[in-house]
C-alpha cells in the first residue's frame, strides 16, 4: 500500500525525518518497504500484516503514528457529520439482505451529482501517488475514501437499477460481466447483488458492467458494506480475481466504519461535484458494541519478562485508543476500539504493550536451565555419517526434491508412480522425488566436462504415492551416492566402507532378478528381511540420454534401517602368530558368482580363515578366471606346512564340488 | 679356506668402495645367495670330514656376522654423507581431491552447536504434511488471509507440502511433555516463482522452548546470543513487531551487516496460547517461545552468495570452495 506522506501529515503532526519515522513505524510493526521521493513529496510503501486491516488506510497509519509519538490525531470532520440532512429526501431504496451473515453491517443511500464530472487536481495527484489512476469524479472519490478509511464501497448508477435490490449467495454457474468486461461464471457461495432483472454486482470483488457509473450518471446508489471475509476470499480464489477492495473485504474490517465512510464520500462529492443526499442514509447493524477484555498485569509482566507498573501499561494502551474501564493493582478492564478487530484476548494486549514499549529496550536474558540437556547420540547419526561419506572422498549436494516429468522420465522413472502436487506453478517443480537418484545424476551431468573421478552423495527424503496409517504418503529418509569414472570395485568399496563404519557386517548384496530404474546391473542390499537399499550401475540408455560418458554407479540406502542396524564395534587385536598367504587361481563356471567361491573358501578354511582378497578377475579363452589370495592362521601356534596342505586340500575339494576349476597342483 | 684372509680381502674391497651401488655389489660378492664367497664356503661344510669340520661352522658364522656388520656401518656412513635435498617450497602442491560437506550442512551444524549450549535437542519429521498440522494446529484456520504469506503446494485438499518446520512444534509437543527445548531443521516448500531469492524447496530451522517460565526477554537474550556467536561477537541485533498467527507477541529480527545494512534474518515470538492448547499443554501453566530462520539465507550471508539457486546447483566449482 502506497501513501504520500503529505496526506498523513494532514491528520497527525510529524516532526521526525522520514528515515526516523520509517524506523519507528517498523519497530512497532508497520513495515515500510520503500520510500519514493519526487516533486516535493514522498510516498511510503507499506507492508501491512494481514491481522491489521485497520492500517490499510491513511487514517489507520496516522493513528499508529499518533500512538507511537503520543500525539493528537485529527481526522476529517465527517465523523460528526450525521446532521448532514438532505433538504427533501425524495427517493427510496428497497435493499434486502437474504443471508444476513454475508453482509451483517452496511450503510447506503442515494447521492445526486452536480454537473462536474472530473475530479480536482489535488485529488487526482494524491490518487496517482497512491498508485491509483483517476477515472471520473465518482470513482475517484470512492477510491480516495477507501485509501483514507481502509473501507471499500461500491457506487451504482441508480438509473440503471430496476426496483427491489437483493443481496444473496450465488448459485453455481450464475454469470456476470464485470466492470473489466470479463464474463465470469460464479461458484456457489459468492455474494451477489441483483435488482429485479439482473445481477448488478459481484459483491466485494467488482461491480457489474450493467450498473456502472459513467459520464451520464446523475444519481448514484452508494453502498458501504462489511462482508463475510471467508465468502469474499473463497470467491476471489475461485474466480481468480483480486482487487484493492477484495484484499480489504477478506480481512476483518472495522464493523463501524461504514457509516463514517458513507458520510465522508458524501462530503467529498458535495465539495467536488456539488453532490447531495437524495435519500435517507440507511445504516444496518450499527453501531456494533465494543469488546471488553479483562487483563491481569501479571500476564503482561510474565510474558514480556518486564517489571512494568500498572500506570505504565494503561498509559501505553490509552495511546492506542483502548479505553480503560476499571483497574486495581492487579487487573484492569479495557474496551477495544472497533477498528482493532485483531484484539480478542489478553495475550493480544500483551503484544500491544510490548511493541509500543519497544522490544529493543527490553533487557536480554538467558533462560535458566530446568533440565539436563539430552544426549544427542541419535540426533548426530546423520551428521556423523555425512562426515564419513566426505572422508571416503564424496562431495555432498543438496538437490531439488520437486522435479519435472521430463527429468524423471530421462532418469528412467515413470511419473505415474510419483507423488504429484495438485497446483504446480512451473513444470520444473511438479513431482516429489521417489529416489535421490535424479538429483545425483543431474550433479554428474552438471560436471560432465570433468574427466576425473567424481562422486557425490545426498541425504534427503523420498516420497511414495499412496497413504499410510497416519494419512500421509510414505516419506523415507535416504542416503545415496553416485560415482563416475570410478572402478566398479572402488564404488562398491565406498558402500562397504559406509557399512563398516556403522559396524554393519551381516548384510548381503545380491543381484536383482528383475530390472530396476537404474537400467543396468543392479543389486539389493539386505539384512535378514530388511531391504537396506540398492546398488548398481546406470544403464546405457540413461547415460546416453544424459550425455554421460563414463561408467556410472549408484547406491541408495535407507537411513532409518542403517540407524537401527548400527552396531557398536569391538577391536580385533593383531594376530599372535604369523599368517600364511596363498594364492589360488581358478576358472569359474557360468552359473557361479564370486560370493559362491568366497563362501566355500571361508567354510573350508573354517577356524583357520583369516582374510581373502580378489587379485585378478579376467576372461581366459572365454572362461572367467579369478586369482584369489587367502591368508590362513592359527590362534595358538604357527601353521606348519602340513597344516597348510590340509586346509588347502579342503578348499580345493570344496571348490571342485561347486564346479570351480582350481589351477593348482596338490 | 683361510677365513682371516677372506676378512682382510673384504676390508680391502670395502675401503676401495665409494658409492652405494658398490656396497651392494660387495654384499653380493661375499654374501650373495648363489655365488657369494662365504655362501660357497658354507655349502662345502657338509662335505667335510668330521675332523675337518670341527669349529668351521662357528668360524664361518662369525665371519658372516662381521662382514654384515661392516657392510651395515658402511651403508649408514654412506647415507649420512649424502647431501640433503633442497626443495623449492614455492612450487604448487598437487591437488588432493577430497570429499566435502555442503555449506547448508555446515551452517546447520553451527546453529545446532550454538543452541546445544543452551540445552536444545533436534529432530525432523514429515515434509508432506496434513493441512491440520501445518496450519490449523498453528492457529491458521482454513481460508485465513495469513495463508497468503505462505504460498502453499497442495497434494490434495487436506495434504500440503509443509510451508515451515513449525509442524514439528506440534508433533514434538504431542510426544514430549514440557519443559522442552528443541530445534527443527528441515526442508520446506513454497509455491514461489524460482529466482535469485526464491526456490520451491529450501531449508528452514525452527527453535522452540516451552517451560513454566518463558519470556520475551529470554527470547531476545537467546537470539542475541545466537547472532553474536554465528556472525561475530560485535554483531548488532535489533527486532521489531510483526505478525505470525502462531506467536503473540511476534517479532522479526535483524542484524547489522557490514555492507548491506540491517537485514532480516528470522521471525520469532511467544508461542500463542491457542497453539499450546491445541497440543494439550495448559497455557496457564506453561509458556513458550519460538523462532524460525533460513539456513540457506545464512549460508548466502556468510559466504557472500547472491543467488540462492547456486546452493542447489551441484557444480564442483561451488562445492569445492567449502
Amino acid at each position: 500500500m502506497k501513501i504520500p506522506i503529505s496526506w498523513i501529515k494532514e491528520y497527525v503532526d510529524i516532526k521526525e525525518g522520514l528515515g526516523r519515522l520509517a524506523e519507528d513505524l517498523q519497530f512497532t510493526g508497520t513495515k515500510i518497504e520503500a520510500i519514493n521521493t519526487s516533486k516535493g513529496d514522498s510516498t511510503f510503501e507499506f507492508e501491512i500484516t494481514p491481522n491489521r486491516p485497520d492500517c490499510l488506510g491513511v487514517i489507520g497509519i496516522s493513528r499508529e503514528i499518533a500512538a507511537i509519538y503520543n500525539r493528537k490525531l485529527s481526522i476529517p470532520a465527517s465523523f460528526s457529520h450525521t446532521d448532514f440532512n438532505p433538504a427533501v429526501p425524495n427517493q427510496k431504496v428497497r435493499f434486502k439482505v437474504l443471508q444476513k451473515e454475508l453482509c451483517p453491517n452496511y450503510s447506503l443511500g442515494l447521492i445526486s451529482l452536480g454537473n462536474i464530472t472530473s475530479s480536482p487536481q489535488w485529488l487526482v495527484e494524491r490518487l496517482e501517488r497512491s498508485g491509483i489512476r483517476s477515472i471520473n469524479a465518482v470513482v475517484d472519490v470512492t477510491n480516495y475514501v477507501m485509501l483514507e478509511t481502509g473501507q471499500p464501497m461500491h457506487a451504482f448508477d441508480w438509473n440503471k437499477i430496476k426496483g427491489q435490490i437483493t443481496l444473496r449467495e450465488s448459485k453455481k454457474d450464475e454469470q456476470i460481466i464485470t466492470l473489466d468486461g470479463v464474463e465470469r461464471t460464479l461458484p456457489k457461495g459468492a455474494i451477489i447483488i441483483e435488482d429485479e432483472e439482473k445481477i448488478i454486482d459481484l459483491a466485494g470483488l467488482m461491480g457489474a458492467r450493467v450498473s456502472e457509473t459513467d459520464q451520464n450518471t446523475t444519481t448514484i446508489l452508494l453502498q458501504v458494506p462489511i462482508y463475510d471475509p471467508l465468502a469474499i476470499r473463497k470467491t476471489s480464489q475461485a474466480v481468480g480475481l483480486r482487487s484493492e477492495a477484495s484484499n480489504r473485504f477478506e480481512k476483518k474490517l472495522d464493523p463501524n466504519a461504514h457509516r463514517y465512510t458513507f458520510e465522508r464520500v458524501l462530503e467529498l462529492l458535495h465539495n467536488t461535484t456539488s453532490g447531495r443526499l437524495v435519500s435517507p442514509i440507511t445504516s444496518v447493524g450499527f453501531p456494533v458494541e465494543n469488546k471488553v477484555i479483562n487483563v491481569s498485569l501479571a500476564l503482561i509482566k510474565d510474558v514480556l519478562g518486564l517489571n512494568l507498573k500498572m500506570g505504565e501499561v494503561t498509559a501505553i494502551l490509552e495511546r492506542l485508543d483502548f479505553a480503560i474501564k476499571s483497574k486495581d493493582s492487579r487487573n484492569f478492564t479495557l474496551e477495544v476500539p472497533s477498528f482493532r478487530t485483531d484484539i480478542n484476548a489478553p495475550i493480544d494486549i500483551v503484544e500491544e504493550v510490548g511493541r509500543l514499549y519497544g522490544f529493543n529496550k527490553f533487557p536480554k536474558t538467558i533462560p535458566l536451565s530446568s533440565q539436563q540437556t539430552d544426549y544427542q547420540g541419535e540426533g548426530n547419526f546423520e551428521i556423523n555419517l555425512k562426515y564419513h561419506f566426505a572422508l571416503l572422498g564424496l562431495k555432498e549436494i543438496y538437490s531439488s526434491s520437486l522435479l519435472s516429468a521430463r527429468l524423471l522420465e530421462n532418469s528412467g522413472i515413470k511419473v505415474e508412480n510419483c507423488l504429484r502436487v495438485a497446483n504446480r506453478l512451473v513444470v520444473d517443480h511438479e513431482y516429489l522425488r521417489p529416489t535421490l537418484f535424479i538429483g545425483l545424476l543431474q550433479a554428474i551431468l552438471d560436471n560432465r566436462k570433468s574427466k576425473s573421478r567424481i562422486a557425490f552423495f545426498e541425504f534427503g527424503k523420498v516420497f511414495t504415492k499412496g497413504t499410510q496409517k497416519d494419512g500421509l504418503p510414505l516419506q523415507e529418509a535416504k542416503v545415496a551416492a553416485i560415482f563416475t569414472n570410478y572402478e566398479f570395485r572402488d564404488a562398491k568399496g565406498v558402500l562397504e566402507g559406509v557399512l563398516q563404519k556403522l559396524g554393519i557386517t551381516n548384510y548381503k548384496v545380491q543381484a536383482s532378478s528383475g530390472s530396476t530404474f537404474l537400467g543396468g546391473t543392479s543389486s539389493s542390499i539386505t539384512i535378514g528381511k530388511d531391504s537396506l537399499g540398492i546398488f548398481g550401475d546406470i544403464g546405457r540408455q540413461i547415460l546416453e540420454r544424459s550425455a554421460i560418458e563414463g561408467e556410472t554407479y549408484f547406491f541408495e540406502l535407507d537411513l532409518e534401517l542403517l540407524k537401527s542396524h548400527t552396531k557398536r564395534k569391538t577391536f580385533t587385536p593383531n594376530l599372535k602368530f604369523p599368517t600364511v598367504k596363498e594364492s589360488i587361481s581358478m576358472f569359474l563356471p557360468d552359473d557361479k558368482k564370486f560370493e559362491d567361491i568366497a563362501q566355500v573358501i571361508k567354510k573350508s578354511a573354517a577356524e583357520n580363515y583369516h582374510t581373502m582378497s580378489l587379485i585378478e578377475d579376467t576372461q581366459i579363452s572365454g572362461k572367467r578366471s579369478v586369482l584369489i589370495q587367502i591368508e590362513y592362521f592359527h590362534q595358538n601356534h604357527t601353521l606348519k606346512q602340513t597344516d597348510v596342505e590340509k586346509i588347502r586340500g579342503k578348499i580345493l575339494d570344496g571348490l571342485k564340488a561347486i564346479d570351480a576349476q582350481p589351477r593348482i597342483k596338490q | 679356506m683361510n677365513l682371516d684372509k677372506l676378512l682382510n680381502d673384504f676390508q680391502k674391497d670395502l675401503s676401495k668402495t665409494k658409492k652405494s651401488d658398490g656396497l651392494e655389489e660387495l654384499r653380493i660378492k661375499y654374501l650373495g645367495r648363489k655365488k657369494g664367497i662365504l655362501t660357497k664356503i658354507t655349502a662345502t661344510i657338509p662335505s667335510l670330514t668330521a675332523d675337518e669340520r670341527g669349529g668351521v661352522g662357528t668360524k664361518v658364522r662369525k665371519a658372516r656376522d662381521r662382514i654384515e656388520r661392516l657392510l651395515e656401518e658402511a651403508i649408514r656412513r654412506d647415507k649420512d654423507s649424502r647431501e640433503e635435498k633442497i626443495y623449492d617450497v614455492t612450487i604448487f602442491g598437487n591437488k588432493v581431491d577430497h570429499g566435502r560437506l555442503h555449506p547448508i550442512s555446515l551452517v546447520i551444524e553451527d546453529i545446532k552447536e550454538i543452541f546445544h549450549y543452551l540445552g536444545f535437542v533436534w529432530t525432523d519429521g514429515p515434509e508432506v504434511e496434513s493441512d491440520f498440522y501445518n496450519f490449523q494446529m498453528l492457529n491458521i484456520p482454513p481460508n485465513h488471509p495469513a495463508r497468503d504469506t505462505q504460498q502453499t503446494y497442495y497434494i490434495d485438499e487436506n495434504t500440503v507440502l509443509r510451508t515451515h518446520t513449525s509442524n514439528m512444534q506440534i508433533r514434538f509437543l504431542k510426544q514430549h511433555k514440557p519443559p522442552i527445548r528443541a530445534l527443527f531443521p528441515g526442508r520446506v516448500y513454497r509455491r514461489d516463482m524460482p529466482d535469485a531469492t526464491h526456490l520451491p524447496s529450501f531449508y528452514q530451522l525452527e527453535g522452540l522452548l516451552v517451560d513454566k517460565h518463558a519470556s520475551m526477554t529470554d527470547l531476545l537474550g537467546v537470539l542475541d546470543f545466537f547472532a553474536k556467536r554465528f556472525f561475530g561477537q560485535q554483531t548488532k541485533v535489533r527486532v521489531y513487531g510483526h505478525h505470525f498467527p502462531y506467536t503473540e507477541p511476534s517479532i522479526e529480527v535483524e542484524v547489522l551487516h557490514p555492507k548491506k545494512g540491517w537485514i532480516e534474518i528470522m521471525g520469532a515470538g511467544m508461542v500463542h496460547p491457542n497453539v499450546l492448547k491445541n497440543v494439550g499443554v495448559d497455557p496457564r501453566k506453561y509458556r513458550g517461545w519460538a523462532f524460525g530462520m533460513g539456513p540457506d539465507r545464512l549460508v548466502m550471508l556468510r559466504y557472500g552468495i547472491e543467488d540462492l539457486r547456486i546452493l542447489y546447483s551441484s557444480s564442483n566449482n561451488f562445492l569445492d570452495q567449502f
